[in-house]
Formats: structure tokens, C-alpha cells, sequence
């Protein structure tokens, strides 16, 4: 297993957010966690990159302990997030946030080569090059978020919601984007409120329901089970 | 009105403007990456013109020379405050911070006042007494000196902020400092840095000004007034403002003390920086 989370229990102050989730991610693997608003999928990713200290609970990477390091050594070692709402460098250009997407230890010496491979997977992000972040449209916005991530060389990549905000024919952009880069090879982790888009597109998916897993398997099973049709398909 | 005068009084306003610059840019970089307000930097200036003293007095060290020592002195400093204490209060409420960097003046002026006691000082270096003539001008050599040095630092540093890697961390932790972190930047290791960055930069200033500023123990609340109102007048965060700033606020200063003087002179840079908040209080070049 690539990476492995395994019991984690975390919250904030004293409330507890997420309780006792273990999941696993395969190499080369899309994954989906699944659930609404409140269900603690951003905590979850908050702890895997060390945002947050998990009360319990401990997470692995390539059988290696993630839990105790600092956050800018778990980037180090491969596993970037693109976090929700995107956390753009508003008032940087372009450019500036794909060279600090991509200045961490494994990645810094392959820049060149790094942007030049986001450039073809969004070209329109080569014409904005010069533009500031915070002027971008909100499908510029996540394809820039996605790149910065891309420039980090991702072992596995942490989507926070990449759909979040943006028009139908939008998410179908990245998404297709996104499926190039599995086929490539990338491990993808992602967590989503958009069922139908996220069992679509992963092989595999946890259902998160107030903090806790309730449901997974592979994405053709739970598109045929009758509780996820009921809760969250609506059919 | 001599224009000989008028430019005189330029020069020197441009001579302290860097000053100001570069102690207010201190203060705007560690309040763009941590979000608080020192108020003993001042104090660290103080600081290193008293180290120049002492330098001078038992070694007979000229100030410019000793700012090789100032600086990276500092510099040490700097790193040690941050860790020991300023670091332990970034989560703290607001007034913590107030507090703490208060009572950090009490002590460094007590200090100061018990070492040094309370007499005016100041300490001539190699080029106080040396003139430059530009046709009817004549610039004191600490003068220019200062606005070069003083200058080209705030420039340097300018420079280092928008084009390096190092500045590019610091603009981001300033802008998302959870996204900088997801970007593997190492946050506290680069406040630090930063915090000790803009007390080394009164190191220089220190050392720059022993022969033009008159040094006592408590000077320190007063160049962090300046610091203060260079902050907000560039518009808070915003480097370039900052430094923009500093060159308005030491024209007035100048200005005022040479056209109308005494205390109602040194009333002039207040006067300027209470019309822009009244008129433009998103600051010079507009907050980042």
C-alpha cells in the first residue's frame, strides 16, 4: 500500500471531527472519499499532510510513519495536497505560484521540466503566466491550484474538491485533465460532495458520514447500491 | 527662498527616508509573515548605536567598521528574541504581544540608561567631517554615505522580497500561510529568519546614524513611532509602500525642522501622516 491511514481520530478544541477512519490507497490508485458538507473530509486531508495532529491513530506512507513529522517534510517526501477553495497566492502572478508549487526538495532540480508538462495539460495557464492569481476565473483558478500541485511531483495527489464552484463543462475540463494524469500513472486521493462525478472517475470510494466511514468499495458496486442511490444519487 | 536650501534640505530628508525605510520594512516584513507588531524594534536600533559606542570608546572603533559586528551581532540577537520569546506569544491574544514587546522597551531602555547613563551621545566615524560640493551643494560624507548604504540596502532587500526564492516564500506565507506550508515551506524557520532579517536591518541603520542621530536610552519609542507610521502610511504590507514611505516621511522631516523648526517643525511629518489618513487611509500604494 502507498499510503495507508489507519484509526485516525481528530478534531479541534474539543470537538471531535473525524473518529476511528482507516483507509487505503494503492499505487497508481484513484480513490474518492465521499460525503456532504460537515462529514469531515477537509479535516481528514488536513491530517494527512499535517495540518492538523490527529488525537489517535496513525498514517503510513509506502510503510513509512507520516504522523510526527512536520508538515514541509510530508510534502517532501511526494504527498501534495491541492486544498479546497484552492489557497491561490492571490496577489502573485501565474508563474510565482507554479515556481513555489514546485520548490520543494524533489521537485526544485525538474522546475523546467515541470512547468513546461502543466503548460501542455493547461495550456491557458501559459498565456495567464504573467497575470495575478486573484484575477483568474474560478475554472482558471482550480486548472492553476491542480498545476501548482503538479509541480510539486506528486507521489499522491490530495484533490480537496476539485468541482467545488465550478460550471458542469468546467469540472468535465479537469476531470478529463485528471484523467490523463491516472492513466499516467498518479495516485490520486480525493475527497467530493459530487457523487455521480466522483464515482465516475475513481475505481474506489469511502462514504463518509459525520466523521465516520459507513460504505466503500469499488465505484460500480456503490453506484448499484441501493443506500448510496438513496442518499446521495437521489434515484 | 535659496533653492540651494530647499535641496539641502532634500538631501537630507532622502538621508533619513532610507533610514525610516529600512526600519519600517522590518517592521512590515514580520507583521506580513506573523501577523504582529514589535514594539521594542526601535529599542534594537538604540541597541546597536550604543554597541558602536562602546565600540568607540574602548577599541576607538570607527562606527562604520563596527557595523561588521553590529549587524551580524544583531542578527543573533534577533534569532534569539524570536525564539525565546516573541515565538511563544504568535498564537497569543493581541495584547499579549503589546505586553511583551513593552515590556521588552522597559528593559532594554533600563538597561541601557544603568550601562550608559542618560547623557546625549553620539560618534563621529571617517566621513563625518568630510565634504562633497555638487556646484552650490555640500553634502557631509556620513550623510551620503547613509543614504547609499541605507538606500541600496532597502533596495537590496526590495529586490530579495519580489525575485528570490527566499522572497517568494515570504510573500506566500503572507498571503495563505496554511498554503505555503502545503507547499513545503518551512513556516517557523522562515519567521524566524525574517524577524531576525529586520533587526540585523537596524544593525545597519545603527550603525549608519551615530554621527547624525543623537543617541539616549530612550530613543528606542520614538523610532518605532516612525517605524509605525512608515507602515501604515505605505499601506500595511505593502513593501514598496513601505520604503515609498519612508522617503516621504524623511522629506517632512527635514522639511519641517529647516522651515519652520523647533517643536512645531517636528510636528510636520504627524501633520503629513494625519492628512493621509484622512484622505488616502488605505496607505500610499494600497494595503496587500
Amino acid at each position: 500500500m502507498l499510503v495507508s491511514v489507519q484509526d485516525i481520530t481528530a478534531g479541534y478544541g474539543s470537538v471531535t471531527v473525524i473518529k476511528n477512519i482507516s483507509l487505503e490507497v494503492d499505487r497508481g490508485e484513484w480513490v474518492a472519499v465521499i460525503g456532504g458538507n460537515g462529514a469531515g473530509k477537509s479535516t481528514l486531508f488536513r491530517v494527512i499532510s499535517g495540518l492538523v495532529r490527529p488525537r489517535s491513530g496513525k498514517i503510513y506512507f509506502e510503510g513509512r510513519e507520516l504522523t510526527a513529522l512536520p508538515p514541509h517534510e510530508i510534502v517532501n517526501k511526494g504527498i501534495i495536497q491541492v486544498p479546497e477553495g484552492r489557497m491561490l497566492f492571490p496577489k502573485m502572478n501565474v508563474i510565482d505560484n507554479l515556481l513555489l508549487g514546485g520548490r520543494n526538495r524533489r521537485a526544485r532540480n525538474n522546475v523546467n521540466e515541470s512547468l513546461k508538462k502543466v503548460y501542455d495539460l493547461f495550456p491557458i495557464l501559459e498565456k495567464r503566466a504573467s497575470q495575478e492569481a486573484g484575477t483568474l476565473s474560478g475554472g482558471e483558478q482550480q486548472m492553476l491550484a491542480t498545476a501548482r500541485g503538479l509541480m510539486a511531483l506528486p507521489r499522491v495527489l490530495l484533490l480537496d474538491e476539485p468541482s467545488l464552484g465550478l460550471a458542469p463543462l468546467m469540472v468535465r475540463e479537469i476531470f478529463n485533465s485528471l484523467q490523463i494524469l491516472n492513466k499516467e500513472g498518479m495516485t490520486i486521493l480525493m475527497v467530493e460532495q459530487n457523487v455521480v462525478v466522483s464515482l465516475k472517475n475513481a475505481e474506489r470510494a469511502y462514504v463518509l458520514e459525520n466523521g465516520e466511514i459507513v460504505m466503500s468499495g469499488s465505484s460500480k458496486d456503490l453506484i448499484n447500491d441501493d443506500r448510496t442511490k438513496q442518499a446521495y444519487l437521489g434515484i | 527662498m535659496d533653492i540651494t536650501i530647499i535641496a539641502q534640505a532634500l538631501i537630507q530628508g532622502l538621508m533619513l527616508g532610507a533610514i525610516y525605510g529600512l526600519i519600517g520594512l522590518g517592521i512590515t516584513m514580520v507583521y506580513a509573515i506573523t501577523g504582529l507588531l514589535n514594539f521594542a524594534h526601535g529599542d534594537f536600533m538604540a541597541i546597536a548605536m550604543y554597541l558602536c559606542l562602546a565600540l568607540f570608546t574602548h577599541f576607538n572603533m570607527d562606527p562604520y567598521l563596527s557595523s561588521l559586528i553590529a549587524v551580524p551581532a544583531l542578527f543573533v540577537l534577533g534569532l534569539l528574541v524570536y525564539h525565546f520569546l516573541f515565538r511563544r506569544v504568535l498564537k497569543a491574544e493581541l495584547l499579549m504581544v503589546v505586553q511583551l514587546t513593552l515590556g521588552m522597551v522597559f528593559i532594554i531602555e533600563s538597561s541601557l540608561l544603568l550601562t550608559f547613563t542618560a547623557d546625549y551621545e553620539s560618534v563621529p566615524n571617517i566621513l563625518h567631517a568630510v565634504r562633497f560640493s555638487l556646484g552650490p551643494l555640500s553634502v557631509s560624507g556620513s550623510y551620503l554615505a547613509t543614504f547609499l548604504v541605507g538606500g541600496g540596502a532597502g533596495a537590496a532587500l526590495y529586490w530579495v522580497l519580489q525575485k528570490t526564492d527566499l522572497g517568494r516564500q515570504i510573500r506566500a506565507i503572507s498571503q495563505n500561510k496554511d498554503a505555503a506550508t502545503l507547499m513545503g515551506i518551512n513556516t517557523t524557520r522562515i519567521q524566524m529568519i525574517v524577524f531576525a532579517l529586520a533587526i540585523a536591518l537596524l544593525g545597519l541603520s545603527g550603525s549608519l546614524t551615530t554621527s547624525i542621530l543623537t543617541m539616549e536610552p530612550y530613543m528606542g519609542l520614538e523610532l518605532t513611532l516612525f517605524a509605525f507610521i512608515v507602515f501604515v502610511m505605505g499601506g500595511v504590507g505593502n513593501f514598496l509602500g513601505t520604503l515609498v514611505a519612508g522617503y516621504l516621511l524623511g522629506i517632512a522631516d527635514a522639511m519641517g525642522s529647516l522651515f519652520i523648526g523647533g517643536h512645531l517643525g517636528a510636528m510636520v511629518p504627524y501633520g503629513l501622516f494625519v492628512l493621509l489618513l484622512l484622505f488616502r487611509p488605505q496607505g500610499i500604494l494600497g494595503a496587500k
